[in-house]
């Protein structure tokens, strides 16, 4: 058993509004989503391209926000595939940002591939990545449009669910949809993650708000929800039996104790289905264009695809129906970035979060 | 160049001094100017948007009114708590063997997010291993509690756990200031009939005034810097406090407003300044004990009939403070999963085989013990020459560079860590990824606390020793080894087991200037406290105990006052 540690999806950072080129981005991937989705590339690497990969060196450098086992593991696979080997350096997405921001500043770039779970950094900072086309990572080819942007691609598209406590909640008694979590049943039993340390958590209120409307909202807080300050302390609560449920949350937080046979399980929440993005893109200093081109690559064939979705429960852009083993998605809506301070306040009040 | 090098070969010890005097304002100032010019100048003009949007935010009052409540609180219970044990095993016989000096600081070798951890295996309502044997219990007795009145997680359980954090901090220095103390006074006092207790308020804490007041400035920086503790519980509680708001303006915020927490730090700098120069005052309206020219003799109170008492109320504070949280975070460490149904046949060693096995937490916690003895040793020794220092200039320079040496403990050491990369990472230094650059981030940003505690062993020191020194032609650096250093060991012992805590559980400086070249223990426990398991997270806790408890109770026992020496030395 090794020490591996879950997406902190909830760490997230609070994104400001992204302006025009983040509303037009929202907007294309919003109407791209009524196309029916298809799997990712097949195809291996151009000879050409791991001859250049290999020249570099036979090493990389990966910063991403994600999972650490997962991204450890997926190394580890990539190295076995190509003989090169590749190291990481994961933090929570605002200091990884502020990290990099620096380094790339003073021209003392390390990162060959940087990915988040936002397209924000990507859309503000276009000078900090190289364009990404087809000649560059031939599987773009095949990978769907709609996920694909100037110099990034969308990877996953991680579905909002619900933890539970299985000894507390019998399985078909279980909220499926997010109407159902105002049932009377649960009043006292759930524990709401904080929104406010996660822009995915905001824009699941602002999801939901738009769906219902913010009295909804209020119905959630007269269910006399406790707060908890992240989805990885808030399923260890539910696995203990502090309380009944715990959303919003990712499925990441919950592998490992599943592992350890803790009484909970994971519902993936419907009637919205709001999904977060991880976008992935190559540095445009990258110290080893090349084998970041290559490793690109790999994540998009199905090699990558089957890799990632063996080795973590996530949604694979490339993969919608999951027929190469993926949790499937099926009419996601992707979170909404761009919420203002005073919307942010408004959703806060109406769900009864804030100083006091 | 003439009477320079005169100078310098007639005091070399001066010109270290200066130096280092030079080299800690740098190290203080330098990044911190570099972040500020950065965040509060956006565009190279000064941006009054941002000093509107920091004070106008809507959530600002409600979590500085909470610091202030809590900080108040916390000190006032911590202070009179922290000194009356220090008292009682400096001063009494209550005091058994060195054990007794290490039980108060106990609490002091566990991280606070490992504390706040265990706290809550303990007492949350509803699934810690005590809320329910209590409930039961009361209920026997016929008191139906509501679970939810005996919660952790609410402003009585803030308000403790601060204070269980804070009278270690308040002990060492009390007790450094005890040790040193001619008991003449006290035994005075006694001959005239006063009290045991009248003895403790009238003689013993006048006499330690300096070290009280220090330790109740201590405890107000850290509880206004403490994170952990106020983000597990005080969030769960709805209570928002300065350090989670500042926290969430740089980690949940994208971009970060850094700004907005540049602008909250220097306004926390010049509130903890004003209290700093209060405490000054206060402490020189009436005059404190110092050690004089004349050895000192270990003679302790008799508590007479109160000595068993004193020592079980010792031994309750430990085991409910200590104790029970230790325990319970050992015991989860055994489980795979917090629970509060305890298993034999599920406990096993599991999580300590997990950081056995993986190369980069050995070389995390093998890096966080090496540069905490390098940082934490450096620091002390320079705040002790600089203290020194600051004593013989007196007057204005004393002040401004007391309340110089005080500025990072109000900078979030995330801002801070921020300017010492973009300061020292890059050319001409190239230090990214290297230890030397958390060694110098460490030392900054440690150095209020470490000034603290070796003002406060200063102060104590009065100026018969030195000035006899002096009268027989030793030279200043001669003075320092010899006479002043080993004075002050104690006090500067005291600060050195406090940083060294406080080192190896850093978080925030560390996400920024650590990596996977120069791995620390920070960079593990935040990347467990966000995503793994509190199993593995006891794990960490109780091997950080264990580390700290060594190397803490070496240090204490290894620099306790040497009263024979001091006898002899003193011809008493």
């Amino acid at each position: 058993m090794s020490i591996s540690f879950p997406r902190r999806k909830d760490l997230t950072p609070r994104r400001r509004p992204a302006g025009a080129l983040g509303a037009a981005a929202l907007s294309i991937a919003c109407l791209s989503l009524a196309v029916p989705g298809h799997a990712g590339a097949q195809a291996g690497a151009p000879e050409s391209l791991v001859k250049a990969a290999r020249a570099e060196g036979g090493a990389f450098m990966l910063y991403s926000s994600s999972n650490e086992g997962l991204s450890r593991a997926l190394l580890a696979e990539f190295e076995k595939e190509y003989r090169i080997k590749g190291s990481y350096l994961r933090l929570a997405q605002t200091p990884l940002v502020q990290r990099f921001a620096t380094e790339f500043d003073a021209k003392r770039n390390q990162a060959d591939v940087f990915s988040v779970s936002s397209p924000v950094p990507f859309e503000t900072n276009p000078q900090w990545f190289s364009p990404l086309n087809r000649e560059a990572v031939p599987n773009l080819a095949a990978w769907p449009s709609r996920w694909v942007a100037k110099n990034a691609f969308t990877w996953t598209t991680d579905i909002i669910v619900l933890h539970y406590n299985t000894d507390q909640v019998p399985q078909a008694a279980a909220p499926r949809k997010w109407s159902e979590v105002i049932d009377p049943r649960w009043k006292g039993k759930i524990l709401l993650t904080d929104p406010r340390v996660a822009d995915n958590y905001m824009g699941w209120l602002d999801g939901l708000a738009k769906r219902f409307g913010a009295d909804f909202l209020r119905k959630i807080a007269a269910q006399d929800v406790k707060l908890t300050q992240s989805g990885a302390s808030g399923v260890q609560m539910i696995a203990a039996g502090a309380y009944a449920m715990n959303f919003p949350t990712f499925p990441d937080f919950a592998t490992q104790l599943m592992a350890k046979k803790a009484p909970i399980a994971t519902q993936n929440m419907d009637e919205p289905m709001l999904v977060s993005l991880r976008v992935i893109g190559m540095v445009s200093s990258a110290p080893h264009p090349n084998t970041a081109r290559l490793y690109l690559n790999w994540l998009l064939s199905e090699n990558g695809i089957r890799a990632a979705c063996r080795l973590g429960r996530v949604s694979v852009a490339g993969d919608p129906d999951g027929k190469l083993g993926c949790t499937p998605v099926r009419n996601p809506e992707p979170l909404n970035d761009a919420i203002s301070p005073q919307r942010e306040q408004e959703l806060l009040r109406s769900i009864g979060v804030g100083g006091k | 160049m003439q009477p320079v090098r005169a100078w310098i070969a007639r005091s070399p010890f001066a010109l270290a001094v200066a130096v280092l005097t030079l080299g800690m304002l740098a190290l203080i100032f330098v990044p911190i100017a570099a972040i500020f010019v950065k965040a509060i100048f956006p565009e190279g003009q000064p941006a009054s948007d941002l000093w509107i949007a920091t004070f106008g935010a809507p959530d600002l009052l409600a979590a500085a009114r909470n610091t202030a409540f809590i900080a108040l609180a916390t000190t006032a219970i911590a202070v009179p708590i922290g000194v009356f044990f220090a008292w009682l095993v400096e001063r009494t016989d209550a005091r058994w063997g060195a054990l007794s000096r290490l039980l108060p600081v106990i609490p002091l070798l566990l991280p606070p997010v490992a504390l706040s951890i265990g706290w809550l295996f303990l007492a949350d309502p509803r699934a810690g291993f005590l809320a329910s044997p209590v409930l039961a219990a009361l209920r026997a007795i016929g008191l139906d509690l509501d679970a939810s009145s005996l919660a952790i997680q609410s402003w009585p359980g803030l308000v403790f756990l601060y204070v269980l954090f804070n009278v270690p901090h308040v002990y060492v220095v009390a007790a450094a200031a005890f040790s040193t103390l001619d008991p003449s006074l006290e035994e005075a006092a006694r001959v005239f009939g006063k009290g045991r207790l009248a003895c403790f308020a009238g003689v013993s804490v006048p006499a330690i005034r300096h070290a009280v007041g220090s330790s109740a400035l201590l405890c107000v920086i850290s509880s206004l810097g403490l994170y952990s503790i106020p983000a597990l519980l005080g969030t769960a509680a709805r209570i928002d406090v300065l350090s989670v708001y500042m926290y969430r303006l740089l980690h949940f915020a994208y971009p970060p407003r850094i700004g907005q927490a540049v602008i909250l730090g220097f306004a926390l700098v010049v509130l903890i300044g004003l209290i700093w120069l209060l405490q000054r005052r206060i402490a020189a309206q009436a005059g404190h004990a110092q050690i004089g020219g004349m050895g000192i003799r270990p003679n302790r109170i008799a508590l007479g009939g109160w000595r068993w008492p004193a020592r079980a109320l010792l031994l309750v504070y430990v085991a409910l403070t200590s104790v029970l949280p230790l325990a319970a975070l050992f015991l989860v460490s055994l489980q795979p999963f917090w629970t509060p149904a305890i298993r034999p046949a599920d406990l096993s060693w599991g999580n300590y085989a997990d950081f056995a096995a993986e190369p980069q937490a050995r070389a995390s916690i093998m890096n966080s013990a090496v540069l905490a003895v390098l940082t934490t040793t450096v620091v002390v020794l320079v705040s002790g020459i600089l203290a020194i220092h600051a004593k013989n200039l007196g007057g204005m320079r004393e002040k401004s560079l007391g309340l110089a040496t005080k500025i990072p403990s109000a900078i979030p050491h995330i801002v801070f860590a921020i300017g010492v990369l973009v300061v020292f990472g890059f050319a001409p230094f190239d230090l990214s990824g290297t230890w030397l650059i958390l060694f110098l981030a460490y030392l900054a940003v440690y150095f209020p606390q470490a000034s603290i505690a070796a003002e406060s062993a200063v102060q104590q020191v009065g100026n018969q020793l030195v000035e006899a020194s002096r009268v027989f032609g030793a030279r200043p650096g001669r003075t320092f080894r010899t006479v002043q250093l080993p004075l002050i060991l104690p006090g500067l012992a005291a600060g050195w087991a406090l940083i060294f805590t406080l080192v190896v559980g850093e978080l925030n400086a560390a996400a920024i200037l650590s990596g996977p070249r120069n791995p620390v223990i920070g960079y593990l426990i935040l990347s467990l406290f966000d995503n793994g398991t509190y199993s593995q997270l006891a794990a960490l806790g109780s091997i950080i105990g264990v580390v700290s408890g060594i190397t803490v109770s070496a240090a204490l026992l290894f620099a306790r006052p040497r009263f024979d020496q001091t006898a002899r030395f003193g011809g008493n």
